[in-house]
């Protein structure tokens, strides 16, 4: 078996020692790269700012622990912006394990920005079937979530209820959705943001993003923030960066390998096919 | 009756969503809170099915001292154990959201990062240059993931124009395409189901 | 009762109806949907009358479901399913119940173990029942095995390493993927590609299609997956909905097409584009 044969039957397990280590190293030491922000991330980053101070901003928890690395950073970020302009933040979940993942890092930011729980932010909580839910919220909140918040507090007594009693236009200012799959967006899109008015941004994974890139050209989304790199960006519009930055290097040095791959590839399969 | 009855109920919950999102019947809002609500009930019980479904397999399992019997008890404790903390603790319990924080969180997120090594591997075994199409495609692939990282970025600003172009226009075209396709496949799909054409679901012939 | 429920009573503001029939906004959405039932059931009733309809062209695919099943008997291996995580609120789903059946079937008359793996609690309890009318039908109800229709885990990639499990204990000679699929997806497809095995997939997801198209033999994209059901039973009445399909299809591009020339030729002197305000009023 000559080189070029060699090649194009390398044991996948060679290319996970090297794509581990390439990844792994930039993480153990991370080396801050610069970067341009997109013009749909900066939409996103608009969409908040513009919101007039103290309305309510809805936000769409429906991602597992899976995709934390890359849609922990960004949520954080949006927590962050969205506290500091004094906006009441009303978490939704449609995933179940989107209920403790922002819970997490709701209560990891609101004790950093001084926010109280029940007034300046709350949890609503995930039920079965919350796709559902969603619907009944735009109708009655409190008779949609059996008027409880996600560990079974009463929500009529929390002081952020007590104008908001339905998620319409009137008074929700604007939804920002973390997906990553579904129930997700296009649930918004059917059932909130289409009847309700209510306009929406959405942050979802790189995979997503090329699915997801037509709503954002008809207008409906407000913006789209499209993975690690569009975390990384609005941390920096956020001005705290984090996470998303410091793993750009492990996710820019893993774009190089896999591209490396590919040529290497090639080049053996061109060859073995001139001889 | 067997599949009668389903269809009956198929079909009467299909006209009250069509009538109770298209027809203005004054209190129609009421009509669809009660679907959802039902929907929502039913669907809770039905959670149930699962969880009697995985305990009489691994129950069975364990009874007949299958290969990896042992991995089946494992499996009941954890999920039995884990369902008792929860009512026992409620979920903003703190050995229940430690569980969820240090152990689940991070398996999940393991298995997620598997694919990371896949897709390196597909992309070295499959990406080739076997015609012009496949060509297009490699090149639109290159330019994405370059556009996407600094080190593109540091090329100049066409690398970043040029992905930002090919994810708007001819990845939206595209996505558009299949999409509008979908929806309408969708759409067939469950006028056959309405009408009673498409039957696979309840078991048979179509 | 609660003064908040009295509150969300006074700001609702009354709603009016549209042409004094329709919920506002929904009229350009029910013709549409009025226009679509009618090619369908044109189409449908026109192959239940034996007249002629235009045939489905050949999908490789479909096709290729059978050879996979074919191969694995000959190895004397199992064949997988997985519909992927859909529940039955996704219409692909019900493509994966039309394919299971025929899948099924053939397992049973080729004697080849048919493992189907589950996620989702209710198409589980479908796909059961689905498999053991296939074996009846099939006359082998002996060998139907109901450990081999599992129900893994709701979570999604606790399901994906069960799978893979089984791609390595079970030394599968056959994976069929046809439903909605997520990250999961090049997991299998890859773990499957390692264990040797014939893959066909299907899905609509358009994250995921590039990964089936890389790492599979055979992929079913988009509305592929839905014709199954009349692919594989050449039902003439089913044909007859996918081409009413096909034919809908074509009439939403056509609409696209002008709704473009409108919009570019500035509404026509009009202030608004009028085919806009048409499907949205």
């Amino acid at each position: 078996m000559n080189i070029f044969e060699r090649m194009q039957k390398i044991d996948p397990r060679v290319i996970y020692i090297i794509f581990f280590l390439v990844l792994a190293i930039p993480v153990l030491f991370p080396a801050p790269l610069p970067l341009a922000t997109t013009k749909e991330t900066k939409m996103a980053y608009d969409f908040v700012e513009k919101m007039p101070e103290g309305s309510v901003l809805w936000i769409g928890a429906d991602y597992g622990p899976s995709t934390v690395p890359e849609m922990g950073p960004v949520s954080k970020a949006v927590l962050r912006q969205a506290f500091k302009k004094n906006l009441k933040v009303v978490i939704f979940p449609m995933w179940q394990d989107g209920q403790a993942l922002m819970q997490n890092f709701a209560e990891e930011i609101g004790k950093e920005m001084k926010k109280e729980y029940g007034k300046d932010w709350v949890n609503l909580g995930w039920r079965n079937e919350a796709v559902s839910v969603l619907r009944l919220t735009t109708d009655n909140i409190l008779s949609a979530t059996a008027g409880v918040d996600w560990a079974g507090k009463k929500l009529a007594d929390m002081p952020i209820m007590q104008n908001l009693t339905a998620l319409n236009k009137d008074q929700v200012a604007g939804i920002f959705e973390f997906m990553t799959g579904n129930p997700g967006a296009a649930q918004y899109l059917e059932r909130v943001v289409e009847p309700k008015g209510v306009p929406m941004a959405v942050a979802c994974t790189a995979v997503s993003a090329p699915g997801e890139m037509p709503f954002v050209r008809s207008g409906q989304y407000k913006g789209l923030v499209n993975g690690l790199r569009g975390a990384a960006e609005y941390e920096n519009l956020v001005g705290k960066p984090g996470k998303a930055n410091a793993g750009m290097g492990a996710q820019s040095y893993g774009h190089l390998a896999i591209m490396l791959f590919i040529i290497l590839g090639n080049i053996g399969y061109l060859l073995k096919r001139s001889r | 009756m067997r599949k009668e009855v389903p269809m009956f109920i198929t079909i009467l919950a299909a006209l009250m969503i069509v009538f109770g999102k298209y027809f203005f019947l004054g209190d129609q809002v009421k009509v669809l809170n009660n679907m959802d609500k039902y929907f929502n009930i039913s669907g809770t019980f039905a959670l149930l099915i699962g969880l009697i479904s995985l305990t009489m397999v691994h129950g069975m399992n364990i009874r007949r001292r299958k290969e990896g019997w042992y991995n089946s008890v494992v499996l009941l404790v954890v999920m039995y154990g884990y369902l008792l903390l929860g009512l026992i603790e409620g979920n903003k319990g703190t050995t229940f959201r430690w569980i969820y924080n240090n152990a689940f969180l991070n398996l999940d997120a393991t298995m997620f990062s598997l694919l990371a090594f896949y897709i390196a591997s597909a992309a070295y075994r499959a990406f080739r240059i076997r015609s012009w199409e496949a060509t297009v495609l490699l090149i639109a692939a290159f330019w994405v993931m370059l556009g996407n990282i600094p080190f593109g970025e540091a090329l100049g600003p066409w690398v970043v124009d040029g992905k930002d172009w090919i994810m708007r226009i001819p990845n939206t075209a595209a996505m558009r395409a299949i999409q509008i396709g979908a929806y309408v496949g969708a759409f067939a799909v469950a006028m056959r189901i309405i009408l009673g054409i498409e039957r696979a679901h309840m078991g048979g012939r179509s | 009762m609660n003064p908040i429920f009295y509150l969300a009573a006074a700001a609702a503001k009354k709603p009016e109806p549209a042409l004094g029939l329709f919920v506002e906004k929904n009229v350009g959405a029910f013709f549409l949907m009025l226009f679509m039932t009618a090619v369908v059931w044109v189409m449908i009733t026109r192959a239940r009358g034996a007249k002629k309809i235009p045939a489905i062209r050949k999908i490789a695919g479909l096709d290729a479901i059978d050879e996979a099943i074919g191969r694995a008997t000959e190895m004397g291996r199992p064949v997988h399913f997985s519909p992927g995580l859909g529940g039955v609120d996704y219409p692909e789903t019900f493509a994966f119940f039309a394919t299971l059946g025929h899948v099924a079937k053939l397992a049973a008359r080729y004697d080849t173990r048919l493992i189907n793996t589950h996620r989702n609690n209710y198409v589980y309890a479908i796909a059961d029942e689905i498999i053991r009318q296939a074996y009846l039908e099939a006359g082998r109800p002996d060998a139907y095995n109901p450990d081999d229709v599992r129900y893994l885990s709701p979570y999604q990639f606790a399901y994906a390493s069960g799978v893979l499990g089984i791609f390595q204990r079970e030394k599968v000679a056959a994976n069929i993927m046809i439903g909605y699929f997520y990250a999961e997806a090049l997991i299998f497809a890859e773990a499957g590609y390692q264990a040797g095995a014939i893959q066909v997939a299907g899905t609509t997801s358009t994250a995921q299609l590039p990964f089936f198209v890389t790492a599979c033999d055979y992929t079913l994209i988009g509305e592929e997956i839905y014709a199954g059901s009349a692919y594989l039973s050449k039902d003439p009445v089913l044909t007859g909905s996918v081409v009413g399909q096909d034919v809908a299809k074509i009439a939403i591009f056509a609409l696209i097409l002008l709704g473009t020339i409108v919009a570019n030729f500035n509404n026509f002197g009009a202030k608004t584009n009028f085919l806009k305000d048409l499907l949205l009023k």
